[in-house]
């Protein structure tokens, strides 16, 4: 409808002279009787169609707009004209005239409108009787009870200035043209399945009349949420993510804050039926208008309230009481201070220090390369190799990954990328890449299902691997020493070619210093040098604490009992920030030093053979090549101590 | 011929200093890719883990902040709006209803076509909904912007019929008539297969195409969206691919709504679109610098020289819209015979013409049943 409020102010502007009124008069029945012909016409040729004042005609056009410069705003006067053809939603069957006021819009151009009111009483025309009188009268009776009555509603502030013109109904805040939803049951609403209609239509015709194509749409969209939580986040964000709202009310972002909390993330990425704002703000059995502030007692969000919140059936039955304690709305810049924002801070330095070191020596490498620094001392040691893998032994000897751990080495891989493809859309859940990446997975529920299970078997594998390696440790431990003794247990760990000791330390000291230019000499390191041991360390320490969380998060209502809800925030950090630190060091790191690396590239062949070539075995493992050129005979003991 | 042999010592030589040559230039140019491939890894391996450990800095030390997919929603509809495209709007593409602007209580399934081609709104002078000043007809008027430039009733041309050309909004070339009239005029001269054989594979190709093609001018028009989806989901000669046809019938009509991706504009040398006065950007600059603090006579002429080819009385609803001595020739444009019926009708210019002359026109009540 035409909703001029502009300077002009509706028919009293025009001429009306007593002239122009004759005129008018003698045009008007030619006119009226063409167009009524018109109507008729087009009446006709939108048969089955709801607009029965022909609205239409003219509103279904973009283009029927002006844009007012005296408020900056476009007056937007056309409409969907799908909404009627297609009936898509309740208002679909209404007249224009159920909500605006018919003797103004009667008339084109039509007279200055009245703001619809919502409360207004309308007439619905249903096939299946008499019209029925309609109202929302007994919604806006519930919101002067809630939280969002008329007076709180009407003192908001926005940045931008108000959203509403004056006058306007409040319910726009939150509503627009109601629609209904698409079916997961019956198809699309307009796909829907002509058979399953034909079935209801034996019944429903002329005895039981009902037009069944508009009930089971009205049904099954109710069946649903009136929205999505996507969509009622919006709704929400409207107010709730307005900077001026947010500080005339000295209130967080609760939508920015909802949407980092899984839920939120899970509606960013498709699942529209994860819990959204009202899920959690309206208790069970109560109508959504009656939403209450935190502070109100009979709030579904008041403290003593918020835990049977989250144990309804729909969501967390079996979970302890406790479990609300776990934030929902976790705003760690806002909570400085807590555990929570300190463990944060701790994995942020935790993440510095152990990738740092580790990617300032690839720089550095790196850095040789490119002002051409090389190490010549090692072309003695790769002649050593090379004569090494010609020998039987020695080649035997210098392979330095055995094919159970190669294959472990790839299960692991596989089961890394699955978690990172899996899990990282999680986290960065409001980018593009993470939605196409979860739809590649089939979906989110899929997408969980995979992460779920290849965390079990990471664990699963993580624990055969150590079983293995005490195994190895049990039996160097029943090895003598040259003295004849037994190494124990303790000794034989120390000596397992994974250990970090501090030779290894002070050797890392060491090639920093020749890296820098500090040392001419570059350390040699034995089977595995000490990025290769910090990484495996590594591996130990992420699978473990990724591990335990991932079990934590994933079987909530079990572990609520055990951990109260608070644990669920330190572990919902420790796993992003573990899973983040891991992948930059393998991302990052490890596909340089076993894929880009010039040594290796295009890829080292140690994960397939075991063997390191000669080049990168003399120039990273020297110590182990000598070793075994000393222990089968082919160097002399001055030379290796040399 | 012996003395032009060539003695084998110097020949050597020769090749040995060649050898060493190329040796050394081949060692030099692997070693400057060797240090350059080295580089670009350092440069990679810094930019991503700088851009890592600022990532963890940054997600800590600032608020959370509302993802586009929730807050870029177009709240309050002001003229930035009209110069943008649905799609840029990511908070609508990422739900399954998007909502509409807050006071707009309507649903809208498409939003106006910007033309970044038209120099009188591109120039900055004008607004894509340029008519504002007369209450009766504004409105109209606007709804015409989508489908026709500016030009057509504002600039003076003395052909009669005017020398019209389509052309696309996207790059302002002259162009085929609008998918859309195309796909109506093939429905029109194809009528329903009263018997086997039924439609075609040749048919419903080209039917699929025009379709098609009408999406993409209609930056994505929902219904005709789902209409191609129903066209390609039936076999040719089936009696599903017959009701589709049917609905095409009905569905493309309706999406008639001024979202065609092409516009008419009269017609200028080489056949090219006129989409602004020639020669006029030194005035358009001069206007927009100086034309707020102008006055009187100044104005007057500063508007002279960025408009030298206006016409005085633009055109009104009757010079176009009528069947007889219509300014616009519609059938040479590719509007098909049941298009040019009803933009021929009479009664709809008439109301204009009569409301235009400030004579409010009151609608028949039509349709309306009787009130319980």
């Amino acid at each position: 409808m035409l909703h001029d409020r502009g300077t002009e102010s509706g028919m009293h502007a025009f001429p009306r002279s007593a002239s122009a009124v004759r005129a008018n008069e003698r045009s008007r029945a030619a006119v009226r009787a063409a167009l009524a012909g018109l109507v008729i016409l087009t009446a006709a040729g939108l048969a089955g169609a709801q607009d029965r004042e022909n609205c239409l005609y003219c509103h279904q056009f973009a283009g029927l707009s002006r844009f007012d410069s005296a408020t900056d705003r476009v007056r937007l006067y056309y409409v969907d004209p799908s909404y009627v053809h297609a009936l898509r939603g309740p208002h679909a069957r209404l007249a224009c005239t159920d909500c605006h006021v018919r003797e103004e819009v009667s008339v084109v151009p039509h007279h200055e409108t009245t703001p619809v009111d919502c409360t207004r009483q309308c007439h619905l025309v249903t096939p299946n009787g008499p019209e029925r009188r309609f109202s929302h009268e007994n919604i806006a009776r519930m919101l002067a009870q809630s939280v969002h009555t008329s007076e709180a509603l009407g003192k908001l502030e926005f940045t931008g200035g108000p959203l509403l013109d004056p006058g306007q109904s409040q319910c726009l805040f939150c509503h627009d043209e109601p629609v209904f939803r698409n079916s997961g049951l019956f198809g699309t609403i307009h796909n829907s399945n002509d058979r399953l209609f034909d079935r209801c239509d034996v019944c429903h015709t002329s005895q039981l009349p009902l037009d069944t194509r508009y009930a089971l749409r009205h049904v099954t969209s109710r069946l649903q949420t009136a929205r999505p939580t996507l969509e009622l986040a919006q709704v929400c964000a409207v107010c709730h993510s307005d900077p001026r709202f947010l500080a005339t009310h000295e209130v967080g972002n609760s939508v920015a804050s909802y949407v980092r909390s899984f839920h939120g993330k899970a509606a960013l990425l498709g699942q529209s039926d994860t819990a959204n704002c009202l899920s959690c703000h309206i208790r069970a059995r109560e109508n959504v208008h009656l939403m209450l502030g935190p502070d109100n007692r009979a709030s579904a969000v008041h403290v003593s309230n918020v835990a049977d919140s989250c144990r309804t059936t729909d969501c967390h039955p079996g979970a302890d009481p406790g479990f609300s304690a776990a934030a929902v709305h976790l705003d760690l810049t806002a909570a400085s201070g807590t555990v929570e924002y300190l463990l944060a801070i701790a994995f942020i330095i935790l993440t510095i220090l152990s990738f740092g070191p580790s990617a300032l020596i690839v720089l550095l490498e790196l850095a040789q390369l490119v002002i051409g620094r090389y190490y010549h001392a090692t072309e003695e040691i790769e002649r050593v190799a090379e004569e090494l893998m010609r020998h039987p032994d020695g080649h035997r000897r210098l392979q330095r990954f055995s094919p159970r751990y190669r294959i472990q080495h790839w299960i692991l891989t596989v089961l890394f990328v699955l978690l990172c493809l899996t899990g990282f859309p999680l986290k960065f859940a409001d980018s593009a890449w993470a939605e196409v990446a979860v739809r590649l997975c089939g979906g989110l529920t899929m997408a969980r299902l995979i992460h779920h299970w290849a965390g079990v078997a990471l664990v699963v594998g993580f624990i055969a691997h150590l079983g293995d390696i005490m195994l190895g440790i049990i039996r160097r431990a029943r090895e003598h020493d040259g003295n004849g003794r037994p190494h124990g247990l303790v000794r034989a760990f120390w000596g397992m070619p994974f250990v970090i000791t501090p030779t290894d330390a002070r050797k890392a000291g060491e090639l920093l210093g020749y890296l820098t230019g500090l040392r001419r000499t570059r350390p040699m390191f034995g089977r595995f040098t000490i990025t290769e041991k910090f990484e495996y360390f590594g591996v130990a320490w992420g699978t473990s604490l990724l591990g335990l969380t991932g079990l934590m998060l994933w079987g909530e209502q079990l572990a609520s009992h055990v951990f109260g809800g608070r644990l669920f925030n330190i572990a919902l950090i420790i796993h992003t920030y573990e899973a983040f630190l891991a992948a930059i060091h393998v991302g990052i790191l490890h596909i340089y030093n076993v894929v880009l690396n010039p040594a290796v590239f295009p890829m080292s062949m140690a994960t397939l053979s075991g063997y390191t070539p000669a080049t990168k075995l003399a120039e990273e493992n020297g110590e182990f090549v000598l070793e075994v050129a000393q222990e089968l005979g082919m160097l002399r003991p001055e030379a290796a101590s040399e | 011929m012996s003395s032009a042999k060539p003695t084998p010592g110097r020949d050597s030589m020769l090749t040995r200093v060649g050898r060493f040559a190329l040796r050394a230039l081949r060692a030099a140019g692997a070693e400057l890719i060797r240090r350059g491939y080295a580089a670009a890894l350092m440069a990679v391996i810094l930019y991503a883990s700088w851009q890592s450990v600022s990532y963890l800095i940054t997600q800590l030390m600032t608020p959370p902040r509302t993802p586009a997919q929730i807050a870029q929603l177009p709240r309050r509809v002001d003229e930035a709006l009209l110069h943008g495209h649905r799609p840029d709007w990511t908070g609508l593409a990422a739900v399954e209803n998007p909502r509409t602007p807050l006071a707009h209580f309507h649903r809208f399934d498409t939003w106006l076509q910007s033309d970044p081609r038209n120099d009188c709104t591109r120039s900055g002078c004008h607004a894509p909904l340029p008519h504002s000043e007369r209450k009766e007809v504004r409105a109209f008027l606007n709804m015409h912007a989508t489908s026709i430039q500016c030009g057509v009733c504002h600039v003076q041309s003395d052909a009669t019929p005017l020398e019209l050309t389509w052309y696309s909004v996207s790059d302002g070339r002259a162009s085929e008539p609008p998918a859309l009239l195309r796909a109506i005029a093939w429905l029109d001269t194809h009528p329903t297969p009263a018997a086997a054989p039924s439609w075609t594979a040749d048919d419903q190709r080209t039917l699929l195409g025009l379709v098609g093609d009408a999406v993409r001018q209609s930056d994505d028009d929902p219904t005709l969206v789902r209409l191609a989806a129903h066209l390609d989901a039936f076999r040719a000669g089936s009696s599903g691919f017959a009701d589709a046809v049917e609905e095409a019938r009905i569905v493309v009509r309706r999406a008639l709504r001024g979202a065609y991706g092409t516009k008419l504009a009269l017609r200028g040398g080489a056949d090219r679109p006129i989409l602004g006065h020639p020669g006029t950007a030194g005035a358009i600059r001069d206007w927009l610098a100086n034309g707020a603090a102008a006055t009187g006579q100044q104005r007057e002429n500063m508007l002279r020289a960025v408009h030298p080819r206006k016409r005085e009385t633009p055109l009104d609803c009757g010079a176009c819209h009528r069947e007889q001595g219509s300014l616009i020739d519609f059938a040479r444009l590719g509007y098909p015979e049941t298009r040019r019926r009803e933009l021929h009708e009479p009664a709809i210019f008439r109301m204009i013409e009569h409301i235009s002359k400030g004579e409010p026109f009151h609608l028949p009540d039509i349709g309306v049943g009787p009130r319980p």
